[in-house]
């Protein structure tokens, strides 16, 4: 290999092209995808920088340079929604990045095989529900009636309009988030763990190590690849969040930490249909989630992880 | 391998034991509780007392949606569709995937580079039903499996996968003469169940519950999928919400257990195919293949 | 090896291959049933050319070419859309014109709409559109301007432009034109939102039929201190459905009806626009529902309400009245109260008495902006679809679309079109049976009809609605109940203004409401609100909403 690297230029790209021939031909099919289907697509987003005409079409509207992001920038709720989105989406990394993870582990960990069963199948379940059906739920359980209230009125406690302090919109939605996709998400580590050594199992515990240790020292660096990869995935939606539950949770009253940048387009979308606007704030959103995503994936290699490219 | 267990690890088992019951009971609850809505008296529903036994059991909800008359033809296209588009994406996601994930594939960075790039400036369906219509897709099935065939986060996790399988495997089948394609359909696919067993799920199951694609490009109302329709007979039954129109009668009671019967219409299927799925997680998939 | 070579490519080759022939089976399907705008191939020739003479409908040559025309209507989720009915027929016969339709289930009719009409990707005609839609595209140049068609529609611009209509038409005009065909009501059963109210617990309490706000409170307090644990009222849209629904019977205004964004209505006693919250009697509102809040009349949940848990508590019994569409009470709450209370029931109440002694309320819209129709200004036969769409306006047009075929559906009985019995009998044991029948003839409002008659619907209904439509037509003859007006359409530049000052106005007013609701924030701080509200450009709004009404009076 490193005598590739020493020969001359041109020889040495050639070489490397032949060597890779047979990966070129594999590829070429996806990278015609790509090109077509999303830097197809792709152009489309010169709308953000036009005030979009569908009648005249993408390539005939007028330009209007950067005024759509100017609005989105200079909006009041700017900062706020901004804030919002990250914040939101923070908690969903602290709390419900790591659960499938820790599922999966636990679930491997079950020796009984009907349990195991029962388990995986049934916790991926509410991964089915629609939105507007998960949310009947969650405004059912904290209603002033509903069960978490019951509770705190039978432990002495004062009731809470759950829905109405801004300060249990995080919470609420984050485990609602948890509730639904905890199960799901953990069918990727399972099938990752299906893949350790288990003569690295029996080996541990010949030396006598706890299965708790075998879990750490083992099935986790088993899995952590996976776990890099999805990681810095996860970090590139920082910037978003889908706007149909937060809207069916939210209301006036808490704005201040349940607004996101996509319930507010999502808001003024109601009033105008903005396909500009909407342009713009999503090329917003992804430049700095491209951004982190950089950085991460820098450190991700400093690490020695697995990196995205 | 009979050795007893130690304290540690019988009160690790414990433990483990517990949180997944508790696991399991938050989450069966809301389903048991559909279920037992969806068999319920429609009235005794809207009342709210039907809680943890069904009241008036009766089957008129899943009467009321498969007597629909296009939910059988749906049924059916939906299952072309899923089975069609799975098998799309397993093919183009693995050709896709496998490439990247050789570290000697020339330009492999680039190429990541502009595969990663695309998931952040996704442009939206608007932008890809201008491409699709340009290419004469509209209305066919090729417009439903042929945009999304790639998802990058699917075929990231399946590089990973991919990236993981020990490197002398593939230097041992090397020196046998075998080439990268090779390599791939007699080496990498056999020992990567799992994941392809995960993609599979996904995607199927992604197509299963797809209406916004189906919704888009099919005008043919006979071609529609299950969910389409189905979400028509439940915002039937949902009906007169946003409207100053009349509300009609029976329907409006029924909400409720039509929107909870038509859940189950839909993931009963994937009940189904899960067990055959779940078998590719079993430990030592890999170490078997390899002996073998 | 090399064998597996070949193989390989063999298959590659398959694969791309079956992509190809993908697009050109469509190719060739397409141009019978995708919707490529105006590709109605059979020959375009000569279209235009055989006009001359067709001005009276009734004149319209039959010997024109045979075209195709492409219409994309929806499935309403509560009635069925056939693929072929006898207004269909009829068309073809007297116009000559297939009618080609493409029809979408409802329920996501608006995606679908936003993506034909985001793409310019439009067929001939698009039906089911809302008004809002027509005054978003109506000034890119994508439909066409019926104005310059007047000549081929006169009956349409005859009830669009009539005495009774004028105005409300005209707030539908982008920049001055007309882009849709509205559907109309002929005869419509009335309904409104209304205050329902449990009588049996008025009798039990021997308290007299409210009629003032003051007397409809003191009642539910009466009706609480009995009953400890039901609530006055809720709503199931939040905050703004809720004021709304007051605000206008209060003697103020503001998100009148569905409309939970816009706080600014129209105030008939001065005929001008005015910002609801920024009024002086808003006050009224805002302390009465506080007031209802901390007295345990007004749910403690009504601001994240859903519709299921507000229909459960009406039919459980838990809520002594309900601000909403009547039509719910004899169709929903009653039947399922009845069943664990045989005795109980709701009615509605007449507008009640503001603190002035006025009783107003509104009902919905006359006309249904919601469901119109527009033509692409690409179609290459506007004359002909705009007769067409004209002709359901007739008398003709309107019993065939409403009814069917006369002696085939229904007859003429003392001069009122009537449904035949075995027609009825088909669908017996249907839902709704009036959705059933006219899904089956593709007519009726939900159906292609456009100058809507629900004669049918009446004489089915059950008799507390047709009561209660009754009454409700009577206090609209007293002045009692208003019609919700349509709103304004405005210039470009009047539009990205108010776009950007409502959206500034609801985002502080929404954010606040609350808190003066549930009593977080006193009635001292109002005005603070107020003075937000109007460096936040509430004058600006109604400044704007009065120039854009003066243009049309």
């Amino acid at each position: 290999m490193k005598a590739i690297g020493k020969k001359s230029g041109k020889k040495a790209f050639l070489k490397n092209v032949k060597r890779s021939r047979w990966l070129y031909l594999m590829f070429a099919l996806p990278f015609l995808y790509f090109i077509v289907f999303k830097y197809g697509a792709m152009a489309w987003l010169v709308i953000a920088f036009e005030d979009f005409n569908a009648f005249k079409g993408v390539f005939h509207s007028k330009l209007v340079g950067l005024k759509w992001f100017k609005t989105f920038i200079s909006d009041p709720y700017f900062w706020n929604i901004v804030k919002n989105t990250i914040v939101l989406n923070l908690w969903n990394i602290v709390i419900c990045f790591p659960a499938p993870i820790l599922l999966a582990l636990l679930v491997n960990e079950v020796k009984n095989k009907a349990f195991k069963k029962f388990t995986q199948t049934v916790s991926y379940l509410p991964y089915f529900l629609s939105t507007v059906v998960v949310c009947g739920f969650i405004t059912n359980i904290v209603a002033s009636d509903g069960l978490i209230n019951q509770i705190l009125k039978t432990v002495g406690m004062e009731p809470v309009t759950f829905l109405m302090e801004p300060q249990w919109f995080r919470p609420i939605y984050v485990i609602s988030e948890l509730w639904q996709g905890c199960g799901w998400g953990s069918i990727i580590y399972l099938a990752a763990l299906a893949g350790v050594d288990q003569q690295l199992y029996e080996a541990a515990s010949i030396d006598g190590a706890s299965k708790l240790q075998q879990l750490i020292h083992i099935s986790l660096p088993g899995i952590v690849s996976v776990i890099s990869v999805q990681f810095l995935l996860t970090v590139g939606r920082i910037l978003s969040i889908g706007y149909e539950k937060i809207i069916l949770l939210y209301n006036g009253s808490t704005y201040k930490t349940a607004d996101v940048i996509s319930t507010y387009v999502y808001r003024r979308g109601l009033i105008e249909a903005n396909y500009s606007y909407g342009a713009a704030v999503s090329i917003f959103q992804s430049v700095i989630a491209l951004f982190l995503v950089v950085m991460a994936n820098k450190a991700a290699k400093k690490v020695g992880q697995t990196s995205l490219w | 391998m009979k050795r007893k267990l130690s304290t540690g690890d019988r009160i690790f088992t414990i433990a483990v034991t517990i949180i997944l019951v508790l696991v399991c009971l938050c989450v069966v609850y809301p389903i048991y509780y559909m279920l037992i809505v969806s068999i319920s008296d429609g009235y005794a529903v809207t009342r709210g007392e039907v809680n943890l036994i069904p009241k008036g059991c009766n089957l008129a909800a899943y009467k009321a949606i498969l007597s629909n008359k296009y939910v059988p033809n749906s049924y059916k296209n939906t299952i072309i569709y899923t089975v069609s588009g799975t098998l799309v994406n397993l093919v183009m996601t693995g050709l896709c995937a496998y490439p990247l994930s050789r570290k000697h594939f020339f330009g492999r960075r680039i190429f990541n580079a502009v595969i990663v790039f695309t998931m952040f400036f996704d442009a939206g369906i608007i932008s890809q039903y201008m491409v699709v219509d340009s290419l004469h897709m509209r209305n066919t099935i090729w417009a439903l499996i042929i945009p999304g065939s790639i998802s990058v986060w699917y075929m990231m996790i399946m590089r990973t996968f991919f990236e993981d399988i020990p490197e002398d495997l593939f230097e041992s089948a090397r020196l046998d003469g075998a080439n990268d394609l090779t390599i791939f359909v007699k080496v990498v696919v056999p020992l990567s169940k799992a994941v392809t067993a995960t993609m599979l799920l996904f995607y199927a199951v992604g197509h299963w519950n797809a209406f916004l694609t189906p919704l888009i490009y099919l005008d043919d109302r006979n071609k529609l999928p299950m969910q389409l329709i189905l979400r028509n007979i439940v915002m039937g039954a949902d009906a007169s919400i946003s409207g100053s129109m009349s509300i009609s009668s029976d329907v409006a009671t029924m909400s409720m257990n039509i929107k909870y019967a038509a859940i189950f219409i839909t993931i009963l299927p994937i009940l189904l195919v899960y067990p055959f799925v779940q078998k590719y997680f079993v430990k030592g998939v890999m170490v078997g293949s390899v002996k073998g | 090896m090399k064998k597996k070579t070949v193989a390989l490519f063999l298959t590659l080759g398959l694969i791309l291959s079956s992509v190809l022939t993908g697009c050109g089976d469509q190719d060739s399907e397409g141009s019978s049933t995708a919707g490529n705008t105006g590709s109605s191939s059979q020959s375009s020739v000569g279209g235009e050319s055989s006009q001359e003479g067709t001005e009276q409908s009734g004149g319209i040559e039959n010997d024109r070419e045979e075209i195709t025309v492409k219409m994309m209507v929806t499935e309403p989720v509560t009635q069925e859309m056939p693929e072929t009915f006898p207004l269909l027929d009829a068309i073809k016969e007297k116009f000559n014109i297939n009618l080609q339709l493409t029809i979408v289930p409802g329920a996501d009719y608006g995606t679908k709409k936003a993506t034909v009409l985001g793409t310019a990707n439009m067929p001939d005609v698009v039906c089911g559109m809302t008004v809002d839609e027509v005054k978003q595209y109506g000034t890119s140049g994508m439909f066409l301007n019926l104005d310059e068609y007047k000549s081929y529609a006169p009956d349409y611009f005859g009830l669009v432009d009539g005495d009774d209509r004028a105005i409300e038409t005209n707030k539908m005009r982008v920049n001055g034109q007309l882009y849709c065909f509205e559907k109309l009501e002929k005869y419509r059963v009335a309904i409104a939102p209304l205050i329902g109210i449990r009588m049996d617990l008025l009798e039990e309490q021997n308290i007299a039929t409210p009629t003032t706000f003051e007397e409809y409170y003191d009642a539910l307090v009466k009706i609480k201190e009995a009953h400890p644990e039901m609530y006055g009222f809720s709503t199931r849209n939040g905050t703004n459905y809720l004021i709304g629904n007051f605000a206008y019977s209060m003697g103020t205004g503001g998100f009148p009806t569905f409309n939970t964004t816009r706080g600014i209505y129209l105030e008939p006693n001065t005929d001008s626009y005015i910002y609801g919250p920024t009024d002086e009697k808003f006050t009224r509102v805002v302390e009465f529902l506080s007031k209802a809040y901390k007295d345990g009349i007004l749910h403690p949940d009504y601001a994240n309400m859903g519709k299921d848990t507000m229909f459960e508590k009406l039919s459980n019994g838990e809520l002594i009245s309900v601000y909403d569409n009547n039509s719910f009470i004899s169709r929903t709450y009653n039947p399922a109260l009845q069943q664990i209370a045989p005795d109980a029931y709701f009615d509605i109440l007449e507008p009640l008495k503001d603190q002035d002694g006025n009783r107003r309320a509104y009902r919905y819209n006359k006309d249904w902006t919601d469901n119109v129709a527009v033509i692409s200004s690409r179609t290459e036969y506007p004359e002909r679809i705009v007769e067409m769409m004209n002709w359901l306006y007739t008398e003709e047009g309107s019993l065939l679309s409403n009814f069917g075929v006369e002696g085939v559906h229904y007859d003429m009985v003392d001069g009122v079109p009537t449904m035949k019995q075995e027609i009825i009998d088909e669908c017996a044991g249907a839902d709704d049976i009036t959705s059933a029948v006219l899904g089956k003839l593709g007519a009726g409002l939900l159906g292609m009809a456009y100058y809507v008659d629900e004669t049918f619907s009446a004489q089915v209904s059950d008799p507390i609605y047709m009561e209660q439509a009754e009454r409700i037509a009577a206090w609209t003859e007293d002045g009692e109940l208003d019609f919700l007006p349509n709103w304004l359409s405005f210039t470009e530049e009047e539009q990205e203004r108010v776009t950007e000052i409502e959206q500034n106005l609801s985002n502080i007013f929404n954010q606040e409401i609350d808190a003066f609701i549930t009593g977080k924030k006193s009635m001292d701080e109002w005005p603070g609100l107020v003075e937000s509200l109007k460096a936040a450009g509430s004058e600006e709004l109604e400044g704007i909403f009065n120039t854009a009404y003066d243009r049309i009076k």
